[in-house]
């Protein structure tokens, strides 16, 4: 696979092909893949729209493994609720089992699923039905619920949950007013889990943790970390509502129940849709990973883009043209916030000690003023303590601009890089549906192009019988010999099969013998046995596999153009929405700072032009 | 209230100034510059002096002429409390650009407030050579030479006679002080500690404020590459214009800073110097205090000795008196004798605790008023420094107003 880059699609397949197997050979993860494959799950029955049924045979395609799999194992149906799947499905921490087992409890929605029915030991999930509904996405801003309805965060404090521990809880109060208590862990949870459900949007972000070193100086109280909490506080406020600005998060039920007080949140994250998340949220549905979809688990999953990348970029179709300008939006904005993010932040750090410095000042000048009161500087004494009170002055407001700066520059701008470090997230999965789709053409260009091969054998062969049948014919002998095969070789077509099974016999005999003095010249640089190293039966047989998987292939293909699409809409969507926020975020944080900055200024100019009135004119 | 008071006060010091030979000056040191002489490179300043008659005189002088102008003054008024010139700084010159912008225009300032003291000082500021250092180049330059002269023939003896001094007294102290004096020092040691501390707190505020200078150049940089992010909320204009005020702080900062290098902390530094000058003079006043009570001490030992022999046998031992007896030494002629010489040296003794009190007692005279010079002297430069503080941090302040009222209109249109 690694080699993809390098070349053009085309003329990369053979070589991809020795590639796949010498991977093969290490056991490397392809394995993993055609373990699923060979999983049988056995009726895939299409989720939404695929109007075309995939009947019960058992799909090995898209898996290079069986490929190469001569034995010719794991194709019906029976075999695939075998043990031996059923072991593997278990090592898939259940959540194909998840998928399979609620597929046949919910039976009444597809047919076909009795196959499975060895895997429905696993308990099927009552309440997975009320995740599910995907909810109609609204590309509107909602600017209702800007003014007036929004959430915020009234109260914060200890508060021992119900498990009896100590913690800093967040009084989040709803916009209909419902009050629920949630902490920091919760929080992050929720950002977790919104991250899985919701592949192709952006996440707002919450803060970071502390830094470990800062935990164990100074673990976290009430007391002690007033400054942190508020600043939590402020920041889980603006992530509860830019999540409510997301109509896809607003309305997917994780978050309405993380703002509903009758749910636990740990029960939440314990039950249904957050526990039947797929391991990758590419072998399922995109814009809902929960719903059971066993045509995804198909899918091949590409593990790292950098070797499909240059597939992904040729793009062709106006969508493709704008995500790649968003791309290169985004990575600039990326180029271009972060380190001004860090300068910001180092900036004002400098700010603060330069304040506390000048806060200094202030009480040397007053000291000043008051130590020093002799006659001779009697009524210098004023102007120096109002020049200690213009540096006092000027400590406080210095101190306030770091604080608003903090507030209105580095927080937004932390949180821009945040959003931006998610949308690689969102651009990544994107790219490796991009990815899927190649390798699963891939796939197809290859099975085609061997079925062909064997085809056109197949008609080699049967042109040089017809020949040889033309030939017997045309010379007005028969063979006592072959005229003593059980059927009697009464039409020209029973004659024709006899002499094709002694052809075939010749050719078999020979071909054994050039098997094993060939070795492994037999095998062309594919890895497949040249198709005339093969019996008919085995050219037989693997054509009618090769036909079976181009079918599921093909069925493949079709879901991941469907999916395709639904990322690419749904993806590009966010990042407009993002490019958007950061837009006005930057334009807000321009307008605060600048209005902090001359406030800062105000007040510092007028005290220090209080102190040049004392000290007069000179 | 205040302004009225203190033009009140300040009216007074020119007026006593007036009366002076020089009236009313008002020295400026500026315009470092590097010249090539005979003897390697140095740096003039420019010297200009406003005279009553708004006479501007400008005249050009090198460290070095200063230094003579100081050590003359030194030597001319030796109960003067001299305002002490910057140090040399041999090692400036090794380890760093003599000639740099830096620490010319330190100088330059420093040397600026050397003047202004040496003319702000009441018996200082009549004297002829600073007339003629300040005004006239060949009147200076012939008294320049007789003063090199003067200084390659004898210098430094007197000096090492008051080092010896100073180091033999070191661990003596004044028995009686008037209360004046004592509360002169404590007030000058105070002063010390709080002009020491305002300078290292100010230094630590001026390297913060070199870094800060730094970071706001970085930001601008960093918020000019945003112009290129035209979205549509912001123009490119406006971050253009957002970056132009952040330059413009970054250089207001800098200049406000400069000046806090370059002329505020100078004044604090030179205030130390002049505080410890002041110093030295208060122990030079105790010397005298204490040659003074020694002398008395010595006094009244020798007066008692011969009251204890006028009274009688006192002071020897019965075994001493019966060895003289046994010498055949007249006991009662050799106690006249003693006494004789005792009375001797009781009256030369009384003449010179006489003439040490005299020279005690007129040296605090003249040290108290030395003292009053110097916080006349020390309040005027606060005052001018305060105001030039205030005067710098409006400045900087009003400017910035203007540049960011601008970008905030920028912003909101």
């Amino acid at each position: 696979m690694s080699i993809l880059n390098d070349l053009p699609v085309e003329g990369v397949i053979p070589e991809d092909d020795e590639e796949e197997q010498e991977e093969e050979e290490d056991n490397n993860p392809f394995a993993g893949t055609a373990h699923m494959f060979a999983s049988g799950v056995a009726s895939v029955p299409d989720h939404i729209a695929t109007g075309s049924a995939v009947r019960g045979t058992v799909l090995s395609a898209g898996a290079p493994q069986y490929l190469y799999d001569e034995d010719e194992v794991g194709d019906e149906v029976a075999a695939a609720g075998s043990a031996d799947p059923t072991a593997d499905l278990k090592r898939y921490d259940g959540d194909t089992p998840d998928v399979s087992s609620s597929d046949s409890s919910r039976g009444s929605t597809h047919q076909g699923s009795s196959t499975i029915s060895p895997h429905s030991k696993y308990e099927p999930y009552e309440t997975l039905t009320m995740s599910m509904a995907v909810p109609p996405v609204d590309n509107q801003p909602l600017d209702s619920l800007d003014g007036t309805e929004r959430i915020s965060i009234v109260d914060s404090g200890d508060f021992k949950d119900p498990w009896g521990k100590h913690a800093i809880g967040y009084v989040i109060r709803t916009a209909q007013g419902g009050e629920v208590i949630r902490r920091y862990s919760e929080f992050a949870s929720l950002h977790q889990v919104l991250m899985k459900l919701l592949p192709t949007i952006v996440i707002p972000p919450i803060p970071s943790k502390h830094p470990l070193l800062k935990y164990f100086l100074n673990p976290i109280n009430a007391q002690n970390d007033a400054k942190i909490i508020e600043k939590r506080k402020r920041r889980f406020v603006s992530f509860l509502n830019e999540c409510n600005r997301v109509a896809e998060i607003r309305s997917h039920i994780v978050f309405q129940k993380f703002l509903d007080p009758e749910y636990n949140w740990k029960d939440v994250l314990n039950s249904p849709p957050v526990t039947v998340l797929p391991l990758s949220n590419l072998l399922a549905p995109p814009l809902n990973p929960t719903k059971p979809s066993p045509l995804h688990i198909l899918l091949p999953s590409p593990r790292t883009l950098t070797k499909v990348k240059p597939l992904v970029d040729r793009r062709d179709s106006d969508t493709e043209k704008e995500f790649a300008l968003y791309e290169e939006k985004l990575a600039r904005y990326m180029a271009r916030f972060h380190p001004l993010h860090a300068s910001v932040k180092q900036t004002n750090n400098h700010v603060h000690t330069l304040s506390s410095q000048i806060a200094e000042l202030g009480a040397y000048y007053n000291a000043f003023s008051l130590e020093n009161r002799d006659q001779a500087a009697g009524r210098v004494c004023e102007s120096i303590e109002k020049i200690g009170h213009s540096f006092d002055v000027t400590y406080v407001s210095l101190e306030m601009l770091a604080e608003s700066v903090h507030n209105l520059v580095e927080e937004p701008l932390d949180d821009i890089v945040k959003y931006l470090q998610d949308s690689k997230r969102v651009i990544v999965f994107k790219d490796l549906k991009y990815a899927q789709r190649q390798i699963i053409k891939a796939t197809i260009k290859k099975r085609t192009a061997r079925f062909d091969e064997l085809a056109e054998f197949g008609k080699k062969l049967k042109k040089l019988d017809s020949a040889v049948i033309r030939d017997v014919a045309a010379s007005s002998y028969v063979e006592p010999a072959e005229s003593t095969s059980p059927e009697s070789p009464t039409s020209p077509t029973n004659l024709s099969s006899s002499v094709v099974s002694h052809t075939e016999q010749v050719v078999q005999f020979q071909l054994q013998r050039n098997k094993r003095r060939l070795g492994k010249n037999a095998v062309n640089k594919r890895g497949q046995v040249e198709p005339e190293f093969l019996t008919t039966m085995e050219r037989e047989e693997e054509t009618k596999r090769l036909a079976r998987e181009l079918s599921k292939l093909r069925e493949c293909e079709r879901l991941i153009d469907r999916d395709i699409e639904q990322v690419n809409a749904s993806a590009l969507n966010s990042l407009k929405s993002l490019v958007e926020h950061i837009d006005s975020t930057a334009e807000l944080l321009l307008k605060s700072i600048t209005r902090a900055i001359i406030d800062w200024i105000k007040e510092c100019l007028k005290a220090w032009q209080t102190a040049r009135a004392s000290i007069g004119d000179l | 209230m205040g302004v009225s008071t203190v033009d009140g006060m300040a009216s007074g010091i020119e007026g006593s100034s007036d009366a002076g030979h020089l009236g009313t000056l008002d020295i400026t040191v500026s315009d470092p510059q590097k010249r090539t002489g005979d003897q390697g490179s140095y740096v003039s300043y420019q010297i200009s002096t406003k005279t009553q008659g708004a006479r501007i005189v400008v005249v050009h002088r090198r460290f070095s002429d200063l230094q003579l102008l100081h050590d003359y003054l030194a030597e001319e008024h030796p109960t003067c409390v001299v305002p002490p010139l910057p140090e040399k700084k041999v090692l400036v010159s090794i380890t760093s650009d003599r000639f740099s912008q830096r620490f010319t225009a330190k100088r330059c300032h420093s040397l600026q407030n050397f003047l202004r003291r040496v003319a702000a000082h009441e018996a200082l500021s009549r004297s002829d050579l600073l007339r003629s250092f300040l005004m006239r180049d060949e009147e200076w330059d012939r008294a320049k030479r007789s003063l090199v002269s003067r200084q390659a023939a004898g210098g430094g003896g007197a000096r090492r006679e008051e080092v010896t001094d100073a180091f033999m007294n070191a661990f003596k102290s004044v028995h009686a002080q008037s209360d004046e004096c004592v509360e002169v020092r404590e007030r000058n040691d105070r002063l010390d500690r709080t002009v020491g501390r305002l300078d290292r707190t100010f230094h630590k505020v001026v390297k913060r404020n070199d870094v800060l200078v730094d970071d706001l150049a970085r930001l601008g940089t960093h918020v000019a590459e945003l112009r290129e992010l035209e979205g549509t909320h912001t123009s490119g204009k406006q971050w253009q214009t957002f970056n132009e005020a952040l330059t413009r702080l970054s250089y207001g900062v800098s200049d406000l800073n400069k000046y806090l290098d370059y002329e505020l902390l100078v004044d604090l530094r030179d205030l130390e110097h002049y505080i410890d000058s002041l110093r030295q003079q208060l122990k030079l006043k105790d010397q005298k205090q204490i040659d003074y009570e020694q002398l008395s001490e010595y006094l009244t030992k020798a007066v008692r000795e011969r009251d204890q022999l006028i009274a009688g046998y006192g002071g020897h031992n019965f075994f001493t008196n019966k060895l003289e007896e046994f010498a055949g030494v007249n006991q009662e002629a050799a106690r006249r004798e003693k006494i004789t010489k005792l009375e001797g040296k009781i009256s030369s003794l009384g003449g010179a605790l006489e003439s040490a009190k005299q020279v005690a007692d007129a040296f605090e005279l003249e040290t108290l008023r030395e003292v009053a010079q110097f916080e006349r002297v020390r309040t005027q430069e606060l005052k001018r420094s305060l105001g030039e503080l205030a005067d710098h941090h409006i400045e900087f302040y009003e400017q910035m107003l203007e540049t960011w009222t601008a970008v905030d209109a920028e912003l909101g249109g």
